[in-house]
């Protein structure tokens, strides 16, 4: 594979507000190839949804900028567009689904409006031709009686509904990445479950690549391809999924991993929280961002900020430390037993 | 290739029939205008507000044609004769005379003409002017925002009234005078609220997810913001349009307003108010057709409301 479809390079968001400026994405880097699933996994505040922004351009400014790097989607750098290109790449090449279903949709366009709009707008369809597409696409997300919901308002759906319809919108004009930022938080769980299957499918239908932002480890899991972890607006692990929940190798991804309730263990094993709370970022510590919370931080750690290295084939952790597997198990047992 | 647009390519297992679909929205005018008389045949309250309002257009439009006298035709022979059911009264005069003899009833059709046009024009110009203003204001915000923010509360801190008296006596009495002054000092309502809409709904995901969806701020204000400030923009809209009726009436009651020989409700009723001892029916009946007027057009305001916010409009109907 060549060149891959999303590549972000030492991307730097900061937000300022008066005197104090807060980093929320510093120096990051990733790669989405094309037809691949990655899940960005970080608690709230660690700059995942920030830097997705940054990708579509929309960080809230004034107080909001990108001070550094490259976003280079499909040999573009997309940073370097002027505003009408890149109100071209989205909802076009680049499409966005959001959080809360409930007010994605504006209350007072029906739902033929909503979906029409982006056909007429980027692909120049006619209204008739656009109408017959947007029935083709709720029924695609599997809303029973297509024809006769356009005209329905969106105080008429379900937040289910509405997010297949989110979606439904999202996937109009076949774009080339669809960036989901937490789809399913506000969703029951049995409707997450179906979300995540119609994103599972039309991804395979349409080809196209998907980064999902969460902050569940356990729905990545069966959706994604390749995990990237941040924390503190770090990327701080990334790897395959398998791997990543096989061998992880950063304390903070084994933290995530051991705060997660598991009922198919035989013994009744403790969830182990991670202690303390995430660095201040408009004053970041000079060392390694986890330091301060890692039961196996060294003087080293404190002063000296890791970079990203490949641990092994494909998996890369931002870590001083060559932890085993057995290491992190002998600190549960210390944790759990103190 | 991956540029073309195919549907077909990639919806294959779903082909289904969408002709259906695609008649019914063929006339979308149309449909959403029966749709409205449905909803005006549940609301008898609109419906009694709305056939009065029609009534009153109707005689401001046809006013040479159905009024028995020239509104300005005196006869000094037959001053104040009564309603034409009271003793005294007159089957030629419905509503009686003035003090000079003028058909009341006459004139009272006359002055729907001037009374409305006052105040249907001038809504048009501050519902356009302030919804323009407090919309930029609210959705660009920042040095814009407070400036033009700044000059509404200047303009809000001199009582209105003041203002339209300064300002008719440097320029004069006309129709178009009266609808400057009272425009200048109505359009302060639309752009405060506005502009409080816009501040909270430019914030709302769906705005941002147009502009995820490739929209420009124009189209992200025309297409996604209006819509949301229909319903309660009309409401003050109707409120307003009655307060510009009163206000015509007030102005045109204190002498700056509408000059004799035209007349408006406001003027015959400020002609009357010297006899009101001895001819009580001069003074009554402008105060009853203005009193009416806003009746009506509250009663309309209601129903105009819920029909034009979709969720509202919804439980209307289901109720």
């Amino acid at each position: 594979m060549g060149e891959p479809l999303l590549r972000v390079e030492g991307l730097r968001t900061i937000f300022q507000t008066g005197k104090q400026v807060v980093t929320a994405v510093s120096g990051v880097s990733y790669s989405v190839d094309a037809g691949e699933t990655v899940g960005i996994v970080g608690e709230s505040g660690s700059g995942k949804s920030v830097s997705m922004l940054a990708v579509m351009r929309l960080v809230p400014s004034p107080a909001g900028r990108i001070t550094e790097g490259k976003i280079w989607f499909r040999g573009r750098n997309l940073l370097e567009l002027d505003s009408a290109e890149m109100r071209a790449v989205r909802g076009k090449d680049i499409a966005m689904i959001f959080q809360d279903p409930m007010t994605s949709l504006n209350p007072v366009l029906s739902i033929g409006r909503h979906l029409v709009e982006p056909l007429k707008l980027h692909l120049g369809l006619t209204p008739s031709q656009a109408k017959t597409r947007a029935v083709e696409l709720l029924q695609m997300v599997g809303i029973p009686d297509a024809a006769n919901r356009l005209n329905d308002y969106p105080h008429q759906f379900s937040g289910g509904m509405r997010q297949r319809v989110m979606i439904a919108l999202g996937l109009s004009c076949n774009p080339k990445l669809l960036i989901a930022d937490e789809p399913t938080t506000a969703l029951d769980v049995t409707i997450q479950a179906q979300i995540i299957d119609l994103v599972k499918r039309l991804r395979r239908e349409f080809g196209m690549s998907v980064i999902w932002i969460t902050h569940d480890l356990g729905i990545v899991a069966g959706l994604v391809d390749r995990v990237i972890v941040m924390y503190a607006s770090h990327v701080v692990e990334t790897a395959g999924v398998d791997d990543l929940y096989e061998n992880p190798r950063h304390p903070y991804t084994l933290g995530l991993l051991s705060a997660i309730p598991r009922l198919d263990t035989a013994e009744r094993t403790r969830l182990m929280p991670i202690p303390g709370k995430p660095p201040d970022l408009s004053n970041p510590p000079k060392g390694c961002p986890f330091a301060p919370r890692c039961g196996f931080s060294t003087a080293d750690c404190l002063s000296e900020k890791p970079t990203l290295r490949e641990v092994a084939p494909g998996h890369f952790s931002m870590c001083h430390l060559e932890l085993s597997k057995q290491a992190f198990i002998n600190l549960r047992e210390v944790r759990v037993n103190a | 290739m991956e540029e073309s647009f195919a549907p077909s390519v990639i919806i294959e297992p779903h082909t289904v029939d969408t002709s259906e679909a695609v008649t019914e929205l063929r006339h979308p005018l149309l449909r959403s205008l029966k749709e409205l008389a449905l909803d005006l045949l549940h609301d008898w309250v609109a419906m009694i507000g709305l056939i009065g309002l029609i009534i009153l257009l109707v005689m401001a439009v046809t006013a040479p044609h159905i009024s028995p006298y020239d509104p300005a035709k005196q006869s000094l022979r037959d001053r104040f004769v009564p309603p034409s059911w009271m003793e005294g009264g007159s089957p030629e005069h419905f509503l009686g005379t003035d003090s000079l003899g003028r058909d009341l009833f006459s004139r009272l059709i006359f002055g729907a003409r001037v009374s409305l046009t006052i105040g249907f024009i001038t809504l048009a110009v501050t519902a356009t002017f302030g919804t323009f203003i407090g919309v930029i204001s609210g959705y660009y915000g920042g040095t814009l925002d407070e400036i033009l923010m700044r000059w509404v509360d200047i303009q809000t801190a001199f009582p209105g009234l003041l203002v339209a008296i300064t300002i008719i006596a440097m320029i004069g009495p006309s129709v178009e005078n009266l609808i400057l002054v009272l425009a200048i000092n109505g359009w302060l309502i639309f752009a405060r609220i506005a502009r409080g809409m816009t501040l909270s709904l430019r914030e709302q995901v769906f705005v941002r997810a147009a502009r995820v969806a490739g929209c420009r701020d124009r189209r992200i204000i025309i297409v996604h913001i209006l819509p949301n400030l229909i319903s309660p923009l009309l409401t003050i809209s109707v409120m307003e349009l009655a307060r510009f009726i009163l206000a015509e009436a007030a102005l045109s009651y204190l002498g700056l307003g509408i000059q004799p020989p035209d007349s408006s409700w406001g003027l015959i009723l400020a002609q009357g108010r010297d006899y009101l001892v001895n001819a009580w029916w001069v003074v009554t009946f402008p105060g009853v057709v203005i009193a009416m007027t806003v009746l009506f057009i509250n009663m309309v305001a209601g129903w105009l409301r819920s029909v034009s916010d979709p969720h509202q409009r919804f439980k209307l109907r289901n109720s």
